[in-house]
C-alpha cells in the first residue's frame, strides 16, 4: 500500500508527535489511536500520527507548552488546558449551556462551530496552535459518600472541584465549597473524608475505583467532556492541503464513532459500578436536575459576566 | 540515537562529572542533533518540579533538621537504645524497624530518606557505626516505605493501571513486614561479625521508663500524623506540614531548646539538600522525555516481552527490567512510563494485577539503592557526607535480603494476596 | 552587605521554603477550621517548591553540594586527572549558560500566558528557572577560574 507508494515518489511521510495524557483503555487513549490509523489510511501514509499517550511528554500545562513550541507536534485535552493562552476558552467547559452531546460536540467542533473556529483563529494568532477538532468523552456526575439530590444538600459541605476559575465557580453554584485536592490525592481525600465527594465521567469513577470510598453517583450531567484536538500552526502548515482536508475528514468521522464508544461503555460501567454497590440517583427517583441548573447558570453569568454572548451563540448551534 | 545518550550517559557519570551535569549534557547534544526546540529543557526541567506529592520532599529534609538541632532525635533513640541496644546490631536494627513505621508519614522513598534518614545517621554515627554503614542501612531501609501504607507510588501505580488503590495498600503490608524481617537478620550477622556496638547488658525496667517519659511527646509524632490523616484533617503530602507544627509546638513548649539560630540553620541546609537532589529529579524528567520520544523504554520492554509468554518466565524478564529501568529513572517517571506497556501483557498472561502492582513498585525502589542513578544514594550520600562508592559497597550487603524477598513475593502471589482478599 | 548580596540566591530560596510550608498549614488551618480553602494554594505551592529548588541550586553548587561520583578520578594520575577536571568545570559553565539562553528564549516566547488557576504570568511563573540557570552560569564560570588558578583543589573545597 501507501507506505510503498509515498515512497516510490521518494518522498518521506510527515510524522506527527502527537500527546495525551489518556491511560490505557480509556476512551480517549482510543480516540487517538483510532485517529491515527484513520489518518494513515486515508493519507496512503503520506501522513502519521505517532501516538504518546500516558503523560509521557508531560502533564496537560507542559503538553500545551509543548505544542505551543513545536516540540510537539499535535495533542489533545480540555478547552481549558487552553485557557493559559486564551481565558475565554473555557467557555466551552461551562456546565449546563448545551441541550445534548451531539449540541456539545458540534459547538466545540471548529469544522463546523463558527464560535470555535473564531476562537480557533485567534488562537492561532496569538500562541501558534490551531484546533482541529475534538471528540466526546461522556457527561460529568456527580459522586458522594452520602445521597445529593438538590443543591440544598450539597450547602456547607466540602467537594472537590478541579483547580481551576470554572469548576470553582460550578461546585459553589451548586451550594458546596469548593476545595482543591491534586488527582493523585483524591482517592485518600475521598477515603479519609478530607473532601466528601467529586465528580468526574462515569469512565474516571470507575477507572480510579472512586466506588470503593463513595457511595452514590448523581447523575447530573452537568458538564459534557468534550475534549479539542489541537495542533502547532507551523507543523499544520508542512501538510499539503489535500491531506489537511483528509485530516478534517477523519477527525469528524472518528469524533461520531466517539460518541457511540461512550454511550457503550457507559452502559457497562454504570452496571459495574451498581455491582460495586454505588447508588445511581436520577431524575427518576429524586434528583432535581433544573434546580441545580439554575443555580449553576446563575453563578457561571455571576463570576463570568463576559462569556453571555458566547454563551448565547453557542445556543443557537443547531 | 536514545542508547548513544545513555551511553555517554554512564561515561560522564563516570569520569566524575555532577550527575546533573551527565544528564544535561547527552540532553543537550540530542536537542542540537534532532532539531528540537531548546526550549524544551527549561520547560522540561521547570515542569518536572511542578508537581504536587514533591512538595513532601523539602517538608521532611526540614523536620529532619529540626527535630536534630533542637533534641528531639536524641531523646527518641535515646529511648530505643535503651529498648534494643542489646540486639546485635543496636541502633542499626532501630533504623530498619523505624522505616517500617515512619513510612506512613510521607509514603515516599526520598522524604523518608530525608526526613527520619538524617536522624537515624548522626544517631548511629554518635553511636561508633561507621557513616557507610548507617547510610547503607538508611538507604536500604527506606525502599521499604513505598509498599507499606500509605504510599504515594501504589497510589499512582493503582491510578495509572486502574487497579485497586485500597488492595494495593494492603497488599503490601506483609513483603514490607518480611523485608524488614530479613535486613534485620542480615544486621545481625553483620554486626556479630564485625563486632558492632551494642549495650552491655539488657535494660531494667526503670531505664525503660527512665528514657520514655522524655520520649513520649516525640514517639507521639506518628501517631497523630496517622489521626489526622485517617480523621480526614489533611492529605498525606500535607502530613509533611503538619508534622513541623507538631515539632515546632514540642520543641518550644516541652523541651525548650529550640533557638532562631537552629531554625535558620535548618532552613538553609533544607533548601541546600532539596536542589542539589531536586536538580536531579528535572534533569532525570528531561531524559526521561526525550528516551520517550526515541520510544526507547518500549522498544526495549516489548524486545523482552517478545522472548516469552510464561507468566513465571514473564515476571522474572520483568524483574530484570524493572531492576535495570530503576536504576535510571525516578519511582514516578518509571511507573508512568511503563506501567501502559507491561502490564497489559502480563496481566493478558495470567499474573494477578494486585500482585503486579506490588512487584513492580517495589523492584523500582530496589533501583532506587541501586548505581548509577539511585536517587536514594545521591540523598544519603549528601545528607551523611559519605562517598557514594562508600556507601554502594555497604548497600551491596542488603541487597542480598532485598532481592531475596523480591523473589519470594514475586514467586508466592499467595503472600501479597493473603490480606487484600480478606476483605472479601 | 557585599556578603548579602553574594548569598542572595540562599536568602530567596529560604524565604520560599518558609513560605511554602506557612501556606501547607494556612491551607488545612482554613479548609478544616474555617470551611473556606483558599483558591490556588495548591498550584502556588508547587511554585515555592520550583523557587527552592533553582535558588537553592547555585548555592548549593558553590557548596560543592551537587552530587557526583569522584571516586574514578581520584585514582587517575595528574596527566589524565586535570584534563577531565578541566573539562567537567568547563563544561559545567557552557552547559548551564546554553541552558541559561533557552530559559530566556522560553520567557521571552511566552510573555502572554497565564498559569491555569492562579493566572500568574508566565514570566513570574518560569522566573525561578531563568535566574537559576543564570546563577548556575555564575557559580561555575568562577569555580573554572578558580580551578585554573588553583588546578588540584579537591572540587568540594573548590568555593569561589
Ligand atoms: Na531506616
Ligand atoms: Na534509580
Amino acid at each position: 500500500g501507501g507506505g510503498q507508494e509515498a515512497s516510490s515518489q521518494g518522498t518521506e511521510p510527515i510524522v506527527l508527535k502527537y500527546a495525551h495524557v489518556g491511560i490505557a483503555g480509556e476512551i480517549q487513549t482510543k480516540y487517538a489511536d483510532t485517529l491515527a490509523k484513520r489518518i494513515e489510511e486515508k493519507s496512503d501514509g503520506r501522513v502519521k500520527l505517532q501516538v504518546y499517550p500516558n503523560s509521557q511528554l508531560g502533564g496537560v500545562s507542559e503538553m500545551v507548552d509543548g505544542i505551543k513550541s513545536g516540540a510537539i507536534d499535535m495533542g489533545h485535552h480540555d478547552f481549558s488546558s487552553l485557557g493559559k493562552y486564551m481565558t475565554d476558552m473555557s467557555v466551552f467547559n461551562s456546565p449546563f449551556i448545551y441541550r445534548d452531546v451531539d449540541h456539545a460536540i458540534k459547538a466545540g467542533d471548529p469544522n463546523v462551530s463558527p464560535v470555535a473556529q473564531e476562537f480557533s483563529e485567534e488562537l492561532v494568532d496569538i500562541a501558534g496552535i490551531r484546533l482541529l477538532g475534538v471528540h466526546y468523552r461522556g457527561a460529568r456526575q456527580l459522586s458522594a459518600t452520602y445521597p445529593v439530590y438538590s443543591p440544598a444538600d450539597m450547602k456547607g459541605k466540602k467537594f472537590r472541584g478541579v483547580p481551576v476559575q470554572l469548576w470553582m465557580t460550578m461546585i459553589e453554584g451548586m451550594g458546596a465549597i469548593p476545595t482543591p485536592v491534586e488527582i493523585t490525592e483524591l482517592h485518600t481525600a475521598l477515603m479519609t473524608g478530607v473532601v466528601l465527594g467529586q465528580e468526574n465521567p462515569l469512565e474516571n469513577i470507575y477507572a480510579q475505583k472512586f466506588y470503593e470510598v463513595q457511595d452514590y453517583i448523581m447523575m447530573t450531567s452537568h458538564m459534557h467532556a468534550v475534549l479539542v484536538t489541537f495542533i502547532n500552526e507551523k507543523s499544520w502548515q508542512k501538510i499539503p492541503e489535500a491531506d489537511q482536508a483528509l485530516i478534517k475528514e477523519a477527525m469528524v468521522e472518528v469524533r461520531d464513532e466517539s460518541v457511540e464508544w461512550v454511550a457503550a461503555v457507559n452502559d457497562e460501567v454504570k452496571q459495574k459500578l451498581m455491582d460495586e454497590g454505588m447508588t445511581f440517583i436520577d431524575e427518576s427517583n429524586g434528583l432535581k436536575i433544573d434546580e441545580f441548573r439554575e443555580a449553576v447558570l446563575a453563578k457561571l453569568y455571576q463570576d463570568f459576566p463576559n462569556w453571555k454572548p458566547y454563551v448565547e451563540r453557542i445556543q443557537q448551534i443547531k | 540515537m536514545g542508547f548513544v545518550l545513555l551511553a555517554l550517559f554512564f561515561i560522564l557519570f563516570i569520569l566524575g562529572f555532577p550527575v546533573v551535569l551527565s544528564i544535561i549534557i547527552p540532553a543537550l547534544l540530542y536537542v542540537f542533533s534532532s532539531g528540537v526546540t531548546l526550549t524544551l529543557v527549561t520547560q522540561r526541567m521547570h515542569y518536572a518540579l511542578d508537581s504536587y506529592p514533591f512538595i513532601a520532599v523539602p517538608v521532611f529534609i526540614f523536620v529532619g533538621n529540626l527535630m536534630n538541632s533542637s533534641g528531639v532525635t536524641n531523646r527518641i533513640f535515646k529511648f530505643a537504645d535503651t529498648l534494643v541496644g542489646r540486639f546485635p546490631g543496636g541502633l542499626a536494627q532501630v533504623n530498619i524497624f523505624a522505616s517500617l513505621i515512619f513510612s506512613g508519614m510521607s509514603g515516599a522513598a526520598l522524604a523518608d530518606v530525608g526526613g527520619l534518614g538524617q536522624i537515624e545517621i548522626k544517631a548511629m554515627k554518635e553511636k561508633g557505626f561507621r557513616g557507610s554503614f548507617a547510610s547503607a542501612v538508611t538507604a536500604a531501609s527506606a525502599t521499604v516505605g513505598p509498599i507499606f501504607p500509605p504510599s504515594i507510588p501504589l497510589v499512582i501505580y493503582g491510578s495509572v493501571a486502574s487497579v485497586s488503590i485500597v488492595k494495593l495498600l494492603l497488599a503490601g503490608i506483609m513483603p514490607a513486614v518480611l523485608a524488614v524481617g530479613a535486613m534485620m537478620i542480615m544486621t545481625g550477622v553483620i554486626s556479630v561479625v564485625r563486632g558492632y556496638p551494642r549495650a552491655e547488658r539488657w535494660p531494667t525496667v526503670k531505664e525503660v521508663v527512665r528514657d520514655f517519659i522524655p520520649a513520649f511527646p516525640a514517639l507521639l509524632t506518628p501517631i497523630l500524623l496517622i489521626f489526622g490523616m485517617l480523621s480526614g484533617l489533611f492529605t498525606p503530602t500535607e502530613a509533611a506540614s503538619a508534622t513541623v507544627v507538631y515539632v515546632f509546638f514540642i520543641s518550644l513548649v516541652i523541651y525548650r531548646e529550640l533557638t532562631w539560630r537552629h531554625i535558620l540553620t535548618a532552613l538553609f541546609e533544607t533548601v541546600k539538600s532539596t536542589s542539589t537532589i531536586m536538580i536531579i529529579v528535572a534533569a532525570a524528567a528531561l531524559f526521561g522525555w526525550i528516551l520517550a520520544i526515541e520510544q526507547i523504554p518500549q522498544m526495549f520492554s516489548s524486545f523482552l516481552l517478545s522472548i516469552s509468554q510464561n507468566p513465571l518466565v514473564l515476571l522474572l524478564i520483568l524483574n530484570i527490567l524493572l531492576f535495570i529501568v530503576g536504576m535510571f529513572l525516578d519511582s514516578t517517571t518509571a511507573t508512568l512510563l511503563l506501567v501502559p506497556i507491561v502490564v497489559p501483557p502480563l496481566v493478558g498472561a495470567g499474573v494477578n494485577e494486585i500482585h503486579l502492582g506490588i512487584v513492580f513498585i517495589f523492584n523500582i525502589m530496589i533501583g532506587l539503592v541501586t548505581p548509577p542513578m539511585g536517587l536514594s544514594l545521591f540523598l544519603i550520600s549528601d545528607i551523611a557526607k559519605v562517598s557514594i562508592k562508600d556507601i554502594m559497597s555497604e548497600v551491596a550487603f542488603y541487597l542480598i535480603p532485598l532481592i531475596g524477598t523480591l523473589l519470594m513475593v514475586t514467586y508466592m502471589p499467595q503472600v501479597v494476596l493473603w490480606i487484600p482478599n480478606m476483605l472479601k | 552587605m557585599k556578603a548579602f548580596i553574594r548569598n542572595l540566591d540562599k536568602y530567596l530560596g529560604t524565604f520560599f521554603l518558609a513560605s511554602l510550608i506557612l501556606l501547607v498549614i494556612a491551607q488545612i488551618v482554613m479548609r478544616v477550621v474555617f470551611l473556606a480553602p483558599l483558591k490556588g494554594a495548591e498550584e502556588l505551592v508547587r511554585y515555592f517548591l520550583i523557587c527552592v529548588v533553582f535558588f537553592g541550586a547555585p548555592y548549593a553548587a558553590r557548596e560543592g553540594g551537587h552530587i557526583r561520583m569522584e571516586e574514578l578520578q581520584t585514582w587517575f594520575p595528574f596527566w589524565l586527572r586535570y584534563p577531565v577536571r578541566l573539562l567537567s568545570f568547563l563544561s559545567a559553565a557552557v552547559v548551564f549558560g546554553i541552558v541559561a539562553y533557552g530559559s530566556v528564549l522560553t520567557l521571552m516566547q511566552n510573555l502572554a500566558n497565564r498559569t491555569a488557576t492562579l493566572s500568574i504570568p508566565f514570566p513570574i511563573f518560569i522566573m525561578p528557572t531563568v535566574l537559576g540557570f543564570i546563577l548556575l552560569t555564575v557559580a561555575y564560570t568562577r569555580m573554572f577560574i578558580r580551578f585554573l588558578r588553583h588546578p588540584d583543589v579537591p572540587w568540594s573545597k573548590n568555593k569561589p
